[in-house]
């Protein structure tokens, strides 16, 4: 099958791409990943240390940081192939959510001190703060003498059982900042949960005033929805990753399978099944390149990286869902069962679809977005969405 | 864009923008404010003969001037008459275009976009000198003469004939859906020139004159109620050899030529719904007072996404390696995109949608309704497009057939 390509790219980029994908056939087999899925950690730290070597947690960690300073645009290409693998390591969470966190949120200290760890692959963060716009931060800072505590929960933390570091978002007297945690540290217990999307782990964090240290710089809270917005293109690349791969097995198998003396590909329900799949695919793949060309553009303003990076999540993930339902179904029977991984697909889509914002505020904010008329219409009129 | 430098494109844009701020009007956009322009929301041009008549002179006169002052094709070659720059130019110049006040240029799509690049593709060298100019410069408005009653999505199967004579060749048959031609002055015509070949490889394509005896054109009215295109009829016909578009029995080909331009063309940003037209839905909205209305929002939010996706897709594919299958997935969407503006205008509309009150902005919306059906079809149908992807890029098995091949 010839999926179309991906414009834009450097040969350098797809190289970077080639070599990922390469690595990943070897490292994140279906049976792999089926075996990760069912451990309580959820990845495999030797595989971790092995792209640490590549240099993938650092791809988009600036060099003075340790990284190898190359753009979200490369960052996105291993998402990309991260999604059509369903890869189990915490690059979402660490090289994604926490990395941007860093950048976009973090002062000059928070950033010399932990960027390093995230970018040579010897620390995995997560970030423990509210994905969706609107959810109120359930966590409180408190200052004493020589320091901070932090009480409150943190619900869904993506790989917050397993991180070495956490990053958390609390409410005190002068507003939303940002905290450094040990996980380890006393008052603090963490549970991992039973998630619709088993090869993403997601926990609970409880905190009972747990010692933090403030990493915010100015403005956290502009900085938490850049933050977002990033992490959503490069969600939504994953999530094209996925979609593609799902459109790929689907068109393997109609060529395959024969009923009724021919291959059911020959029948137009089943065709038109997977042209219509393909017409979604390409266009959740025009709204991520444009997120990521968005996010990688020196002087984007936060505004139009909100409107891609809304587009994409929006775009993306119906995408995503509806195509990984679609190619469920072309597998008849066999696509029902356990065995089979079109329902691994099924659950990421879902669960991706939800992971970092549904889709009413997304549309929310794309209409406030929108600017469609000097006069006064539904774009003017929207409430202020996060 | 691809192509085209910075500093070029911005010298361009200045050089651009001069010529229209010297001979056209800014738009303060259509729509913006709710009550004022035209209560018209045309998608089929279908004014009465005397208004298109006037319509069609303006335009003429309008090509004729951007052509005469080298923003006309752009992308062509010196040699046949454009200015030998980059085609993203074209682009680049159309969208400026819709910001000023200047006669649209539907007219004349099907000479730019389907008969110029099946004779820049196909056709003879003095093909190329006689036509190209005149096509790009608006003096000649062309029709396509490709469905027949017998021969629809199965185009192939025109039964159409040229019959060899003299220097060039006769033409018996009928024609269907024949789009502006009624005031087309020459016609893309697809002929069967062997019988005895298999259906793909008999036919030949042609330029034919419009004004000669022979050709009947009679209006057929569409649901809409005006009459967008007609029937033609064809009774010894004569068109010269040289006017043939490729060698005979490669019919075909210029066929696909042609519609993948079209495809292309219709899905594109040539015929995008503009901006004012989402202005205008917002607006009605508001009229509504229904800026708080949850499903509404929906809606709107649902309808830019659409835009703002089939936008980029555009954009994007111009930058893709093979674009081609690209313009069935830019004509599916904007049909559909078509569906979902007007089905949503209805429904914010309820009742209002019945009958004319005589309140702008309102009852107009029917018209765009009773449009969109025809563009399903126009250019190749919904399945036609699905078929095309599933068999040309996902490699998916043909059918079985029942004609004899
Ligand atoms: C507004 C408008 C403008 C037009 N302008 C022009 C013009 O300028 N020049 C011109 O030559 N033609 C023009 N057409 C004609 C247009 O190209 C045809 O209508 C179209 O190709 C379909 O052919 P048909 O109408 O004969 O329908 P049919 O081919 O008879 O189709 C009927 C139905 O059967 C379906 N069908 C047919 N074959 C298949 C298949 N293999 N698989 C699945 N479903 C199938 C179709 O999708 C459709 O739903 C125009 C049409 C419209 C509506």
């Amino acid at each position: 099958m010839n999926v179309l390509d991906r414009p834009r790219l450097t040969g350098e980029q797809i190289e970077i791409g080639r070599t990922i994908t390469e690595f990943l056939a070897e490292y994140s087999s279906e049976p792999a990943v089926r075996a990760l899925m069912a451990t309580e950690a959820g990845f495999d730290p030797a595989v971790w240390s092995r792209l640490a070597d590549l240099g993938i947690p650092g791809l988009a960690v600036p060099e003075c940081y340790g990284g190898l300073g190359l753009g979200l645009t490369e960052l996105s290409l291993v998402m990309q192939a991260a999604g059509e693998v369903l890869l189990c390591a915490p690059l979402l969470s660490s090289a994604v959510l926490a990395a941007t966190v860093l950048l976009q949120v973090g002062d000059e200290s928070a950033r010399a001190e932990l960027l390093p760890g995230i970018a040579d692959g010897t620390s995995r963060l997560a970030v423990a703060a509210p994905t969706t716009p609107g959810t109120a931060v359930e966590i409180t800072a408190d200052a004493y003498a020589g320091g901070w505590s932090l009480s409150g929960r943190a619900r869904q933390v993506i790989d917050g059982a397993t991180a070495t570091g956490l990053l958390v978002a609390a409410r005190s007297t002068s507003g939303l900042g940002f905290f450094a945690v040990d996980p380890d540290a006393a008052g603090l217990s963490r549970r991992s949960l039973t998630t619709l999307d088993p090869t993403r782990k997601l926990a609970l964090i409880e905190f009972r005033e747990v010692a933090a240290r403030p990493v915010s710089g100015p403005d956290p809270v502009a900085g938490w929805t850049r933050c977002l917005d990033v992490a959503r293109s490069m969600l939504a690349a994953e999530q094209v990753g996925g979609a593609e791969r799902c459109l790929r097995t689907a068109v393997q198998y109609a060529k395959d399978r024969v009923q009724f003396g021919r291959p059911i590909g020959s029948f137009q329900a089943i065709k038109h099944t997977c042209a219509n799949m393909l017409i979604t695919l390409e266009s959740a793949r025009a709204s991520m390149v444009e997120a990521v060309r968005v996010v990688d553009s020196p002087d984007r303003q936060d505004r139009d990286l909100a409107a891609a990076a809304s587009l994409a999540a929006l775009v993306c993930s119906d995408a995503y869902f509806s195509i990984a339902s679609d190619a469920l179904h072309v597998h008849g029977g066999i696509g029902f069962t356990w065995e089979h991984s079109s329902h691994l697909y099924f659950r990421r889509a879902k669960s991706t679809q939800l992971l970092l914002g549904g889709a009413d505020q997304m549309r929310e904010r794309l209409l406030t977005m929108a600017a469609l008329a000097e006069t006064p219409g539904v774009a003017a009129s929207a409430g202020s969405a996060a | 864009m691809s192509g085209v430098a910075p500093d070029e494109l911005a010298e361009f844009t200045q050089r651009a923008r001069q010529f229209l701020d010297a001979n056209a009007k800014r738009l303060v956009t259509e729509f913006a404010a709710w009550g004022q322009g035209p209560d018209r929301i045309p998608l089929l041009e279908h004014a009465d003969p005397e208004i298109e008549k006037q319509e069609l002179t303006e335009s003429r006169q309008w090509r004729q001037r951007v052509f005469d002052s080298g923003f006309g094709w752009l992308g062509g070659p010196v040699t046949y008459g454009g200015a030998g720059l980059s085609p993203v130019l074209d682009e680049v110049y159309r969208v400026l275009e819709t910001e000023y006040d200047v006669p649209g240029r539907a007219f004349f799509g099907i000479a730019r976009n389907m008969l110029a690049p099946a004779i820049l593709d196909h056709g003879s060298e003095s093909l190329k000198r006689k036509y190209l100019r005149p096509l790009f410069r608006g003096d000649l408005v062309a029709c396509q003469l490709f469905s027949e009653p017998g021969a629809g999505s199965d185009l192939a199967g025109a039964r159409t004939t040229a019959r060899r004579e003299g220097d060039g060749w006769l033409v018996n048959g009928q024609k269907v859906w024949t789009s502006y031609a009624h005031v087309a002055q020459v016609g893309e015509l697809l002929a069967r020139t062997d019988a005895s070949a298999p259906k793909h490889h008999g036919l030949t394509m042609f330029v034919l004159d419009m004004d000669q005896p022979g050709i009947d054109v009679r209006p057929l009215r569409q649901m809409t109620g005006g009459a967008h295109f007609n029937e033609v009829f064809l009774d010894n016909v004569y068109v010269p050899d040289e006017n043939r578009i490729g060698e005979p029995g490669i019919g075909w080909q210029v066929a696909r030529t042609t519609l993948t331009s079209e495809r292309g063309s219709v899905g594109s940003g040539e015929s995008t719904l503009s901006a004012p037209l989402i202005q205008r839905l917002d607006g009605l909205i508001s009229y509504l007072g229904k800026q708080d209305d949850p499903s509404a929002r929906r809606a709107l939010a649902e309808v830019l996404v659409a835009d703002r996706t089939m936008r980029l897709l555009n954009e994007q594919s111009e930058l893709r390696d093979h674009p081609g299958p690209l313009g069935s997935v830019a004509k599916l969407l904007f049909s559909r995109q078509l569906e979902r503006v007007a089905n949503t205008a209805a429904e914010l509309l309820g009742d209002e949608f019945l009958a004319d009150s005589g309140e702008w902005g309102t009852f107009a919306w029917t018209d765009f309704l009773l449009s969109a059906p025809g563009l399903r079809f126009a250019g190749g149908t919904d399945e036609i497009m699905l078929n095309i992807l599933a068999e040309g890029v996902l490699g998916l098995p043909r059918e079985p057939r029942g004609d004899t091949r």
